[in-house]
């Protein structure tokens, strides 16, 4: 059996199992930074209509413990808010506030010293400000894939400074365009850079 | 071949996109203007809010009867739109307002063109004057909307008709400037349906997904 698929298979049989901390520590990330993502709807009403979030400054809270043979399980919370912009026929226009949270499990592991890979999964809730246009009938909580890696380097006792660079992929529709006719969805790809401080204890 | 399934499924579903409904039916929304040209043609009046005139500023008087119902409309309508389209905002100072609504009757014509746009429920009934300028195609501001009772007395139904109402006249201060020939809409004539309808509201998003022949002009 080849030497990653065994460690994996251990990983998993450890969080199954309830196996605790080896010898490394469980740890807690804080982490600032911004997202980007692509459309959530494009449309052609007379001509072409683009509903995209800005970049969105995001903050994330990752709760990590050690499940043996250096791989991690991430527990993380992110918070972001930004602009909905849409672009209708050439011109552009503000909607107001639309507030993602996430929630997602991730499995992290070693690729070199200060470099380890994370993917995993979990759920990303829009919030907008006002429930108008698309999301005149709910907030839509979506399911997502996430993967990214981590740069980290020691900067005192105990403590990490860390960099992230994750890609999440959803679909995006709501229960209103459901409603009205819509069908099908929009696939959503985000793009995020953050960083960190990483406490172990 | 059948560890191809996975990967064309991923592709698949990378390369989706929201597929849109058919969109029919919408009612005419535009008045033909037999007093229209110098010529004596008929001018084509189509009108709609321009994206920078978002929120449209909507004056009612505080306290007054109608405040809760265009509240409602204004909700009604921007609600039958995706992309933010119309916008409105209630505003205490009607110096600035574009859309001014009275609790009174519609006071006679004034010295500038007219279209005077009029329904008529069973207990109140509703006008929307727009004044416009021929020669530069603009649409005056602001707009003036009147719903008042047909009696005296305050019949059980009259809050239902200011809602009703209210909804048909904001609908022609949005550019729906005609009146549906279905009773199931509420831009007809004499409206009955409290709510707007599917043709309402692909009416609409036709109202402003479409080149306007006037523009609104002389913000406050």
């Amino acid at each position: 059996m080849p030497r990653t698929r065994s460690h994996l298979l251990l990983a998993c049989a450890a969080i199954l199992f309830g196996v605790g901390p080896a010898s490394a520590q469980a740890s807690v990330r804080l982490s600032a930074g911004a997202t980007m993502g692509t459309d959530l709807a494009q449309d052609n009403l007379g001509g072409p209509i683009t509903l995209k979030p800005a970049v969105a400054p995001t903050i994330a809270l990752a709760v990590i413990h050690p499940v043996g043979h250096g791989y991690r399980l991430l527990l993380e919370g992110q918070f972001g808010s930004s602009t909905l912009k849409v672009t209708d026929n050439g011109s552009k226009d503000a909607l107001g506030a639309l507030r993602t949270l996430g929630v997602v499990l991730l499995l992290d592991g070693p690729i070199a010293t200060r470099l380890r890979w994370q993917a995993g999964a979990g759920a990303l809730m829009y919030r907008p400000a006002e429930q108008q246009g698309l999301f005149l009938e709910d907030s839509p909580t979506r399911w997502l894939l996430v993967a990214g890696a981590t740069w980290s380097q020691s900067v005192a006792a105990g403590i990490d400074l860390v960099v992230t660079g994750r890609y999440d992929f959803s679909t995006f529709t709501t229960r209103h365009l459901d409603t009205i006719g819509y069908s099908q969805f929009t696939t959503v790809q985000r793009g995020g850079l953050f960083l960190g401080l990483e406490r172990s204890f | 071949m059948r560890r191809l399934i996975p990967l064309v499924c991923v592709v698949f579903a990378a390369c989706s996109d929201l597929v849109s409904p058919l969109r029919t039916n919408p009612y005419e929304y535009r008045i033909f203007n037999a007093k229209g040209p110098a010529s004596g043609g008929v001018d084509t009046v189509s009108f709609h809010w321009p994206r920078a005139f978002l929120p449209v500023r909507v004056w009612v008087a505080p306290g007054d009867v109608l405040r809760p119902h265009i509240a409602t409309a204004i909700a009604r309508w921007q609600g039958a739109f995706l992309y933010g389209e119309f916008r409105a905002t209630m505003v205490d100072d009607s110096s600035t307002a574009d859309i001014v609504v009275r609790n009174t009757a519609a006071p006679a014509g004034g010295a500038a063109p007219v279209v005077e746009l009029e329904a008529f429920a069973a207990e109140c009934r509703g006008e929307t004057d727009l004044f416009y300028d021929l020669p530069t195609k603009t649409v005056l501001l602001p707009i003036r909307l009147y719903v008042f009772p047909r009696f005296a007395n305050t019949p059980p139904g009259l809050e239902s008709c200011y809602r009703v109402t209210a909804t048909h006249e904001l609908g022609h201060a949005l550019g729906l400037l005609a009146h549906s020939p279905s009773a199931s809409d509420v831009m007809y004539l004499d409206p009955v349906l409290d709510g707007i309808s599917d043709r309402d509201r692909i009416t609409a998003e036709t109202v402003y997904h479409l080149r306007p022949t006037y523009a609104p002009a002389n913000r406050r």
